[in-house]
């Protein structure tokens, strides 16, 4: 049928199916700003803005906007010939603050906010977070797009918005009104200070403050804000993600998922399925090979086990593959999947990881194939014990011992744009697969033996990622999709539904963590032993990593002669955790945390003054890091950079700490069910995995002095692009918008492992150095030879996109660039370098919660985050602070609302982003950001990393001030009402029954 | 992906109705679609839909007496409507705004939301505590005025291939809300919400002193909201604690039975407090 729109103001008529969702038809005639997040209307990535009004397009029938006048993010700027690139002031403004991250909410936000400024120009804080509250974003916590959107207000009502040019003193300029005078303090104010209460603020966005500590390096480009690389394609909606593309002869491909948690396949018929017009292609088990391998996307060689085939006879948790088919549209490709008859032989199964270790239990992986699985008939996957010292004597010469248990739960990346791939066959009979991943060469490997074919005859492409947070570094639907595209010969796209991505993808290990510490009276410590029992799910990728970094963790912040790390890592019949940001850290730093301030209480010690007494310090020896390593051999490690004094200090200052010792101010004589608490926590991470991470990168010279810079690291909204290109800008004189950056390609880029464990700005940025002070020589070396009389090269500099020699002398770089590819010794000046390192040096982080607990609900509302973060020195304060408030609020989702929860036959129960609540704009906690900068002796100008601290911190800090408030210890996540309310209850604290 | 094959928009009820009368293929009505079209073709099994856009059901109005809601309003009309913004401290405005957020409720309707009426929709609470009233037009053309609390008690049969056509209030004199409400983040969806109104009745103002009543619409407890009417606050607690005593077992992830009754109990005296205070 044909439906009548006027689309960013030109009349259109679509051709649309009765059953065709605005969002498919919209992305169909090209305006594939629409993004895909969800289909149940709750991640707001789809909205438009329809007859004035923000509504979303997935939860609308193409039919129903018969008539009516849409506009998409393309229709805000359109590009026109002689105005390519002009924006929009929204999208300017969300640019200069640094509010996109991912973008894939991007355009969604921009256009919530162009509805909002249509009928309120004045929009108070509040108004703009209700605003934006329906378009979920995972990536900032919201703190940039708020301020991008009462900024542009107040530009567009005619009043100054703050100028961004650097200031003065040459203090980095930060693109936000400052709220303070703070951009940069000397002294740190003193940690018990002043007694005063904190004044409101009008804008509730804080800048973040940036806290220099010596030396400060002199530098241009570095640790100074720049706009990042890709912000106005994302800002312009451009279709620059995997999705944002359709081949000639495209097929969609779906998968069909276990409703059963353990079963044997007893037959399965595709006759019906087959047989449907329009389908092309049905898989099991029986079409593909049976390649045993393990999805986590890792170096080589994988670590074990390998308990994985693209397709098996049998099926492991609800939500595990069972067949892949591929149909001319998503519509034919879903009704296939109804017409697969499937018999299951139902199994046993088992959900609890102390029951699954049973004898008896039953044996989730029971397969003859599987390889380096510990224990298969006690479903034991690794059985981890690493010892530094010995525990038993420490605990033994210790004055007090605590023994405590805490519990950890499961939880989703939830990256809005969901796992999607497209593969096709080139020109040259090569796999081309184009894939929203973190991982495109370990996936090349990986995906090589599955598909059968040499790893050289398949190219991955990395476009834009709409988020990972460790998700992506896996190859989840990659083989399949290949598959489908090996049977039909066809490009074949596939794409997760949002139910699919919470049960057949990763997420984080739970865990059950017992901690017996031993300190004596003086408040050192004598032993720390942490034995984890850790839940793997139906399957082991990242199993023995992830909880090797959770043993690495959770022993390593504070001091103590005695050390050990037991570990049991447990099949159950639940959808496989894998790798998220922090990887196995927060799990541990929860327990760490807390328990250290429970051992400081039972001694009688302040839990800050005991915690200080006890964490490492610069020269300190990482002890751990040489026994554990990550699932392989360590290396020794010392803390060579920290600033974590500075962080409790500067934290403390800004979260009004001494309210923790007025023991009024926990009450509201007004509200009697309220009661006020502070909490604390610190945390350590670190860069990279030592002696294991390589980056590479490549420079070249272009004729005009630019530069291409081509990296494998693959950017997947954390803004590592820009900071690259920021380094390189840096050692070639140039700014960073003569860097042309591209990630990646394994055609045309060179290796990088990917991004995670917190490396990219370490290891990729130290390969980038390298590679840019190559081409600085080869710039000087040509310049010193042929257009200079008697230059010292040795004393020649790249300053203003020039070469200049110690005398004053210059020659501009393009004429550099012409010389050296045209008239002289023609050459292209150009060089790669790689970069591993021994040392993982460790940002540190101090966070504190400001919270009020409803002691007759259990309701805990966080009022204020204050992080301040040690990354050494930030190479770009925007997108770094911006990592730190998206990760912060992500673990607040961790702490609070967020989970996974199961009935009793391992279905899942929260597969839409209702029943799985994340934190939405118009909720989050106000969260002021400092960054504390310390210089890292072998980082890139002194950096270290920012991905992973913020999610460290969050949970042991809010456990501590539910403490505060109300003395009861939690320690089992998430705080959701009714478990602190059952834990108050228990604890018969007055008050707490109305 | 919706597998339907036919849309239908007409601009008179008789046709919609006729449409929906249908066996072949089961039709079904249409409305913002923010509930039913990611659910058509597989938890409903529609082959048609309706789209009653054109039916022009969308105004808000009032005279002395009554307040009028057509079904196809959409919630943010209602939480912009003055109207429902004056009435009993705004209480549907405000319930519309915290039901869904602006994307949602720029499309959702009064009418979906009554039909969908999930457990945790504090709208719907505040039109129960406001005792709305319902014309629900048959396919063979009758009218029938319902209570909105007798619709909820099964909707299906109540509808039966009809249309709500109308909602209705009969303004009191003067009135006084609360909400109260537990939930896992501040605008997370509620485990358990409470909507308290205090009313003074017009019917009663030729009598010789205006009588009060006191409604609390609990949502959380139990599968469907419960409702409670007593003359006088003091009155309110024991019929609440026997209401919620007579629901039935109901709990999920975020809250188990037990504790959704112990705090609805709470909830339900906070809303009434509040809504006393003004
Ligand atoms: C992201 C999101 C968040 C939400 N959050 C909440 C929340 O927090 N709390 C909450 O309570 N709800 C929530 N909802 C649900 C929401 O209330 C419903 O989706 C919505 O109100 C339905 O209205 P609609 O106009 O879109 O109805 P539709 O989806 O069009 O229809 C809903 C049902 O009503 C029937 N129907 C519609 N109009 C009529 C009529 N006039 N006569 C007879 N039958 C009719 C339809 O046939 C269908 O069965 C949320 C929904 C979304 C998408
Ligand atoms: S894709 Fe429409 S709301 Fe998620
Ligand atoms: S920037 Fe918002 S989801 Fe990534």
């Amino acid at each position: 049928m044909d439906v009548h729109l006027t689309i960013n103001g030109e009349a259109w008529t679509l051709d649309v199916r009765a059953g065709e969702l605005l969002l498919h038809a919209l992305r169909r005639a090209g305006f594939y700003g629409v993004k895909h997040g969800c289909e149940t209307g709750e991640c707001g990535a789809c909205a438009i803005i329809l007859n004035h009004r923000l509504v979303n397009s997935c939860t609308m029938l193409a039919a129903q906007a018969d008539g009516a006048s849409i506009i998409t993010i393309e229709g805000l700027a359109p590009d026109r010939p002689g105005a390519r690139g002009w924006l929009d002031p929204i999208q300017q403004a969300f640019i200069d603050c640094g509010a996109i991250q991912c973008g894939y909410c991007t355009p969604a936000q921009i256009l919530a906010a162009k509805a909002l400024l249509r009928e309120n120009s004045s929009p108070t804080e509040r108004e703009v977070r209700e605003a934006l509250a329906g378009v979920i974003c995972r990536c900032t916590g919201y703190v940039k797009p708020v301020q991008a959107v009462l900024r542009v207000a107040a530009l567009l009502r005619g009043e100054p918005a703050p100028a961004f040019d650097e200031t003065d003193d040459g203090t980095p300029a930060l693109p936000f009104p400052s709220t303070g005078d703070l951009p940069e303090a000397e002294e740190p104010p003193a940690f018990t200070s002043s007694g005063a209460e904190p004044t409101p603020t009008a804008i509730r966005v804080d800048a973040p403050r940036l806290i220099l500590a010596p030396p400060r390096p002199d530098t241009r480009v570095v640790n100074r804000p720049a706009i990042k690389v890709d912000a106005v394609k994302l800002a312009k909606g451009r279709p620059v993600f995997t999705d944002d593309l359709t081949l000639p002869g495209m097929l969609y491909g779906a998968l069909l998922t276990s409703p059963q948690a353990h079963a044997r396949i007893r037959t399965i018929d595709t006759a019906q399925a087959r047989a449907l017009p329009g389908v092309h292609a049905v898989l099991t088990y029986q079409d593909v090979p049976r390649v045993i391998y393990a999805s986590g996307g890792q170096s080589y060689p994988n670590p074990p086990p390998y308990d994985q085939v693209s397709l098996d006879s049998k099926v492991r948790h609800v939500g595990d593959r069972v067949a892949a088919v591929a149909a001319e549209s998503p519509e034919i490709a879903e009704e296939a999947l109804g017409l697969i008859q499937v018999e299951y032989e139902p199994l046993p199964a088992v959900f609890d990881p102390l029951e699954a270790m049973q004898e008896g239990a039953p044996v989730i992986h029971d397969e003859p194939d599987a390889v380096g699985i510990h224990d298969a008939e006690r479903n034991l996957v690794h059985d981890l014990h690493v010892a530094y010292g010995d525990v038993e004597q420490g605990l033994a010469e210790a004055d007090l011992v605590v023994e405590r248990e805490y519990r950890v739960h499961q939880v989703q990346q939830v990256h809005i744009e969901p796992h999607v791939c497209i593969t096709w066959w080139d020109e040259d009979d090569r796999l081309v697969v184009r894939s929203s991943t973190q991982v495109p060469f370990h996936t090349r490997r990986m995906l090589a033996p599955l598909v059968q074919l040499p790893i050289r005859r398949i190219r991955v492409i990395k476009p834009r990622i709409g988020g990972g947070f460790g998700g992506k570094q896996e190859m989840v639907l990659e083989d399949l999709c290949a598959h489908l595209t090996l049977a039909t010969g066809r490009p074949v796209r596939m794409e997760y539904t949002r139910e699919q991505s919470f049960a057949s993808a990763r997420s984080r290990h739970p865990q059950i963590l017992r901690y017996r510490v031993g300190a004596n009276k003086d408040g050192t410590l004598t032993a720390v032993h942490l034995h984890i029992i850790a839940d793997k799910g139906a399957y082991g990728p990242h199993g023995l990593t992830v909880q090797f970094v959770s043993g690495f963790r959770g022993l390593s912040t504070y001091r103590a002669p005695h050390l050990r790390f037991d570990c049991q890592v447990v099949y159950t019949n639940k959808p496989a955790p894998g790798a998220y940001r922090g990887y196995g850290a927060p799990q541990a730093l929860f327990a760490l945390e807390s328990v250290m301030e429970e051992t400081a209480l039972a001694l009688g010690f302040d839990p800050v003054e005991f915690k200080r007494r006890n964490w490492l310090r610069e020269g300190d020896e990482i002890t751990m890091a040489k026994a554990m390593g990550e699932g392989r051999e360590g290396f020794q490690q010392f803390v060579r950079s920290s600033g974590l004094e500075q962080c409790v200090q500067q934290g403390a200052a800004i979260a009004n700490w001494e309210r923790r010792y007025d023991p009024n101010w926990r009450f509201d004589p007004a509200r009697p069910h309220i009661r006020r608490g502070l909490g604390f926590a610190v945390a350590m991470h670190g860069s990279g995995i030592a002696g294991l991470d390589m980056g590479a990168a490549s420079i070249k010279l272009n004729d005009d002095g630019s530069f291409n810079l081509t990296v494998g690291a693959t950017d997947l909204g954390t803004g590592s692009d820009t900071i690259l290109a920021q380094i390189a800008a840096e050692v070639l004189g140039v700014p960073t918008e003569d860097i042309l950056v591209y990630s990646s390609d394994t055609d045309l880029t060179p290796f990088d492992k990917g991004a995670y464990a917190s490396s990219t700005t370490y290891i990729s940025g130290n390969a980038v150095f390298k590679a840019a002070q190559e081409v600085r020589q080869q710039i000087i070396q040509h310049a010193a030879r042929h257009l200079f009389l008697d230059p010292d090269p040795q004393q020649m500099t790249l300053e203003g996109r020039q070469v200049w020699t110690h005398d004053g002398r210059s020659v501009p770089l393009d004429q550099v660039a012409l010389h050296s590819l045209h008239q002289a010794t023609q050459h292209q000046i150009m060089a790669s370098a790689s970069h591993m390192s021994y040392e993982s040096p460790p940002p540190f982080s101090a966070q504190f919660a400001e919270l009020e607990v409803d002691i007759q609900t259990g309701q805990v509302t966080v009022q204020r985050l204050v992080i301040a973060v040690d990354c050494g020195t930030a190479i770009n304060p925007v997108t770094a602070s911006g990592q730190v408030e998206g990760g912060v609020i992500q673990a607040l989702g961790y702490t609070l609302c967020e989970e996974m929860a199961y009935d009793h036959a391992g279905r899942l129960l929260t597969t839409d982003l209702r029943s799985y609540r994340v934190f939405a704009a118009d909720e989050v906690p106000e969260m002021p950001v400092i960054l504390v900068q310390t210089y890292e002796p072998s980082g890139p100008y002194g950096a270290k990393a920012v991905g992973e601290i913020p999610k460290h911190g969050v949970a042991p800090a809010v456990a501590s001030a539910i403490f505060h408030a109300t003395g009861v210890r939690l320690r089992a996540l998430p705080f959701t009402p009714e478990r602190v309310w059952q834990r108050l209850q228990e604890a018969q604290i007055p008050g707490v029954s109305s | 992906m919706p597998m339907i094959t036919e849309y239908h928009r007409p601009d008179n009820a008789a046709d919609a109705l006729a449409l929906l009368g249908r066996t072949e293929p089961r039709t079904v009505p249409l409305a913002g679609g923010t509930w039913l079209v990611p659910r058509l073709g597989r938890q409903v099994p529609a082959g048609a839909v309706v789209d009653l856009r054109d039916l022009g059901w969308r105004g808000i109005e009032r005279d002395p007496d009554t307040l009028r809601i057509g079904p196809m309003a959409t919630l943010s009309e209602v939480a912009a409507s003055p109207v429902c913004m004056a009435l009993a401290d705004g209480i549907l405005a405000r319930t519309a705004r915290t039901d869904a957020t602006v994307n949602v409720r720029n499309q959702a309707t009064v009418g979906g939301t009554v039909v969908v009426a999930p457990a945790d929709s504090e709208f719907v609470l505040a039109l129960l505590a406001l005792d709305a009233e319902l014309t629900v037009q048959s396919s063979a053309g009758g009218y029938r005025i319902w209570s909105l609390e007798d619709l909820l008690q099964a909707p299906e049969n109540a509808l039966m291939g009809g249309l709500i056509t109308q909602i209705r209030i009969h303004l009191p004199l003067s009135s006084a809300a609360g909400l109260a409400r537990v939930a896992r983040t501040p605008s997370d969806h509620p485990i358990v919400s409470a909507v308290a109104l205090c009313a003074e009745s017009r019917w009663h103002q030729e009598d010789v002193r205006v009588s009060g009543r006191v409604r609390i619409a609990l949502g959380g407890v139990g599968r469907r909201p419960l409702i409670v009417q007593v003359e006088r606050p003091d009155q309110a607690s024991s019929a609440v604690s026997e209401a919620i005593g007579a629901a039935g077992a109901w709990g999920d992830h975020r809250g188990s039975d037990g504790y959704r009754r112990i705090v609805g109990a709470l909830l339900a005296k906070r809303a009434l407090d509040e809504a006393l205070a003004y």
